[in-house]
């Protein structure tokens, strides 16, 4: 696929013709440069899915799940020793050309008709060295995803609660 | 980028597992009832004794009771078995180990020696009941002693020490 | 005069007609999880009784009550009656089946206290017996394991003042 970009080309070629009844002797012409602006088309991969891993229920709290991968429960007791994980999402276009990153505004898990909400969605661009929802295009750039996880009710039963969510980029 | 991946999966190792604890307190309990302990409040005393030339015994039961054998004549002065008070759990039972050879009596000048031997007590077979109202019991001892003729026992104080040991049966 | 006539042209060329449908502002899915793990509670259902003894007098005494309830005196009179029987701690353990679990007891020396008085006696060398394990293993399983029993040793210097002594020790269960 690398290999095979295909490429919309726009180009614009300003010509200038100067014409008419000129007489041999005051022929003008005046040259413009001709401007060409290739953009790559952005293309956006998922490598890895999110997950919080696990944690303990009958209590409320927030486990909060950085795009670095740092995992911070209050409230809840969060366990494991490994299991959690940031989205990642590779990004390709023309390189040094800014994008950003669109988020949804929240994602719902589901069991069995139970729910659990993720708010304050935050995206950490490989260009930066924050939360950011904008990146600069390298060869391998990505961007990493995280979010907090609100167990409201001390009542939720056990199991895995999942959801599919959409990101989407741009070029700015 | 695979180099800053590798790095990732280093860091996680490395730390330690999150666990979910939960905790309680569990009681303990002991008793350390009163050990036995003895007290004695009476001397095994065989009293006033006059040896002829052949000698004899003097016994004194647990009961109190002094008899004689051989040529010996007993005066009238005060003799005793002798008298421990014990005291223990409630409702217990003490046992008693007596000695079981027999024990000197030395004169007080230390140039003559009797034997007592055959000691006995009043304890039952079980052992003692300590009494349930104040934890105590009696324990009576007697033996029997052995004196040779008069020229080889001279006139004196003869005294002497015993052992018993008191235990919960 | 002249005329000078200017006209421009744009070209607008589209590439290789076979694009994958990728628009100008992509989206990729993904997928989130995370599970909830039902919480293990911890419930002490029998307290630890050692009994009623007395110091034979021969020396320090010592108790050891094992896992199983059974004590083993050692310069210490036992008696048979008034006494009450003795018993190991056990705790029971619920939460979903197949959980796996590690019991925590205490290290060292939990004292115990003369009711009514500031006499203490120590109580030392915890055991621990899961339902399903030998001796001295931690790690159960609820289900093969919901309960346990804790055992421990106390000693008695010869001349402790003698009465009711109580005390209380810490149990955890930690899984994840």
């Amino acid at each position: 696929m690398k290999n095979r970009l295909p490429h919309i080309i726009l180009f614009m070629v300003g010509l200038v013709v100067c014409s008419g009844f000129l007489k041999a002797e005051s022929a003008r012409s005046v040259e413009t440069t001709a401007k060409a602006t290739i953009l790559e088309i952005l293309q956006l991969v998922k490598v890895q899915d999110m997950s919080f891993g696990r944690m303990v229920n009958g209590a409320t709290g927030v486990v909060e799940l950085k795009p670095s991968g740092e995992r911070l429960a209050t409230g809840v007791t969060a366990i494991g020793e490994s299991g959690w994980r940031p989205a990642r999402f590779e990004v390709r276009g023309t390189a040094n050309y800014e994008y950003y990153i669109g988020l949804p505004t929240d994602i719902t898990l589901e069991k069995d008709g139970n729910q659990i909400v993720i708010e304050d969605l935050v995206a950490r661009p490989s260009s930066a060295s924050e939360n950011a929802l904008k990146g600069i295009i390298t060869a391998d750039a990505y961007f990493t995803v995280g979010g907090k996880l609100i167990l409201a009710s001390p009542d939720l039963p056990p199991g895995e609660y999942r959801a599919n969510f959409e990101v989407s980029v741009g070029y700015n | 980028m695979k180099h800053i991946l590798a790095l990732f999966s280093l860091l996680l190792l490395a730390v330690p597992g999150l666990f979910a604890q939960t905790g309680v307190l569990g009681k303990m309990e002991v008793e350390l009832a009163v050990p036995v302990t003895a007290t004695e409040t009476e001397l095994l005393n065989f009293g006033r004794i006059v040896p002829e030339t052949a000698g004899g015994t003097v016994k004194i039961s647990p009961q109190g009771e002094r008899t004689s054998t051989g040529s010996i004549t007993l005066m009238d002065d005060a003799y005793s078995a002798g008298r421990f008070t014990v005291a223990g759990m409630p409702s217990s039972l003490v046992s008693i180990v007596l000695p079981q050879t027999p024990q000197r009596l030395v004169l007080s000048s230390g140039i003559s020696e009797v034997t007592v031997d055959e000691f006995t007590s009043d304890v039952p077979v079980g052992g003692q009941v300590v009494r349930q109202n104040d934890g105590k019991a009696e324990i009576s001892i007697g033996a029997t002693l052995y004196i040779a003729n008069g020229m080889s026992n001279p006139a004196g104080y003869y005294t002497g020490t015993y052992e018993v040991v008191f235990m919960y049966n | 005069m002249k005329r000078i006539t200017y006209f421009a042209m744009a070209v607008i060329a589209l590439g290789v007609a076979a694009l994958p449908a990728t628009a100008a502002n992509p989206t990729a899915s993904a997928l989130v999880e995370a599970e909830l793990v039902q919480t293990v509670t911890l419930v002490k259902t029998v307290d630890m009784q050692f009994g009623k003894v007395a110091l034979t007098g021969e020396g320090v005494g010592t108790l050891v009550l094992g896992v199983d309830g059974v004590i083993t005196p050692t310069n210490l009179f036992v008696p048979t009656t008034g006494n009450v029987t003795p018993a190991a701690a056990v705790f029971g353990v619920n939460g979903l089946s197949g959980t796996s679990y590690t019991v925590s007891i205490p290290s060292g020396t939990v004292s115990l206290t003369k009711q009514g008085g500031t006499e203490t006696m120590d109580v030392s060398a915890f055991s621990v017996k899961l339902a399903s394990k030998v001796a001295g293993v931690t790690t159960g399983t609820i289900g093969a394991d919901n309960s346990f029993a804790v055992g421990a040793t106390l000693t008695i210097p010869t001349t402790q003042a003698e009465g009711k002594y109580t005390g209380s020790f810490p149990v955890s269960i930690s899984y994840n």
